[in-house]
């Protein structure tokens, strides 16, 4: 019973939606990254924030004077907000929502998929959008898996986690954060692999790769860790420290 | 006749099962714990002078969510600031210093501003980590709604000059 999924309004697709650098292509340096349990983002000369309701829109155009341009009300419950090129997804303890912001002060509603209710970071590239559904407080639902929709909001698979909270992609690769750290190969989307893991407790991923250098960053309760990650041989990561919290 | 009371036992059985699905998780909290949780709060002229940048490290306790930006990493200690760590050497990180942000959670970088939630505030703010020194280019206030309990739970008590900076738990009083 648990297991049912309404999908709803797969109104528009991604490829009615152009690809075009609309606007400023970001300086890699000039934006750093977040995990997909943030609720701030920038796009161009914005900056998108969530809070329990809204999403608020903030022109940043001049960078030390943000003002507030305007205000969506999106729904209850709203946890993250992911930008993907001109795309905002915003995740709610009920589903995920899909915005344009190609009118970077209006951002257009363009689709939702919605789920039991569940704390959902959500992280997505050109083709799929990632969500892991968990139990934690707040949230109250017994359910803890990982999700995979192609933007369609067409659902593909279900795999079932113990506790799965933060996620990244990494090239082929996406990266959970679970009971410890799993390694997924997506290269076949509809035959997602278990690759590799980590044995650490977090709830918070970074995939930085600054210096041609990859290293996986984590948090946890206990400890901040990173690891150099290697694309040519994913099962090799290597610690690179611990601050032990 | 004998249909009402078995209709009834049936929703009873059904509910208690409901509850269990509801509740059966590794993290059991009972729903009353929530009372236990208590407001901090406070006043606006007080609350706008807490923003600043301390550069002798603190201790990291309730770690939040991380921001990358170069070679820094920003922790969010939640609720009160951010854990800045210079990692230009990612094998021996080094925390360096504190920026003191109540009611924070989230932080983003574009260019040289750096954007928190400070409780209700939005601020935009320039910092340079090493040199200690840090200025609000911007404050943005009431840009997001009161800060709420873990479970998610709204003080009704603020007055328009008061702003909650922290739920802090009270503990069991059974």
């Amino acid at each position: 019973m648990k297991t049912y999924i309404l999908i709803l309004l797969a109104v528009i697709t991604f490829s009615c939606v152009s690809d075009s650098d609309s606007g400023l292509s970001q300086n890699a340096n000039e934006v750093g990254q977040s995990g997909s349990l943030a609720r701030f983002t920038t796009y161009n000369d914005y900056l998108y924030t969530v809070d329990n309701s809204k999403l608020n829109v903030f022109s940043i155009t001049d960078r030390e004077n943000p003002v507030k341009v305007n205000e969506i009300v999106i729904g209850f419950n709203i946890e993250t907000l992911f930008n993907y090129k001109e795309f905002l997804y915003i995740g709610s303890q009920n589903g995920i929502f899909i915005y344009s912001v190609k009118t970077p002060e209006e951002p257009q509603y363009l689709s939702e998929v919605q789920h039991f209710t569940a704390c959902d970071p959500v992280v997505a590239n050109f083709t799929h959008a990632f969500v892991t559904l968990h139990t934690d407080i707040g949230c109250r639902t017994n359910i803890n898996v990982l999700e995979i929709y192609d933007v369609n909001d067409v659902f593909i698979s279900r795999r079932n986690l113990t506790k799965p909270i933060d996620l990244g992609l990494y090239g082929d690769y996406l990266i959970v954060c679970d009971d410890d750290v799993k390694i997924f190969d997506i290269s076949d989307i509809e035959n997602t692999t278990l690759v590799h893991s980590i044995s650490r407790d977090a709830f918070d991923v970074i995939i930085n790769n600054n210096n041609n250098n990859n290293t996986l960053i984590l948090i946890g309760a206990d400890g901040l860790y990173q690891y150099s990650l290697n694309t040519n041989n994913i099962q090799n990561t290597e610690e690179l420290s611990t601050i032990n919290i | 006749m004998k249909l009402k009371p078995i209709a009834t036992l049936l929703l009873g059985c059904s509910l208690s099962f409901q509850s269990c699905w509801l509740s059966d998780t590794a993290d059991d909290f009972p729903p009353q714990i929530q009372d236990y949780y208590e407001p901090v709060t406070m006043v606006r002229s007080e609350f706008d002078t807490t923003t600043t940048l301390q550069t002798t490290a603190e201790v990291i306790v309730n770690s939040g969510k991380i921001y990358v930006k170069d070679n820094f990493i920003f922790i969010n200690e939640r609720n009160k600031g951010f854990h800045i760590i210079d990692n230009t050497d990612p094998t021996n990180p080094q925390n360096i210093a504190f920026l003191n942000v109540l009611g924070s959670s989230d932080l983003t970088i574009k260019g040289n501003s750096v954007y928190v939630n400070n409780a209700t505030d939005l601020l935009a703010l320039t910092l340079d980590a090493q040199a200690g020194t840090m200025e609000i280019t911007k404050r943005v206030p009431n840009a997001f709604p009161q800060l709420t309990s873990p479970f998610g739970n709204v003080y009704y008590g603020a007055n328009e000059n008061e702003v909650v900076v922290d739920w802090i738990f009270k503990g069991n009083n059974n």
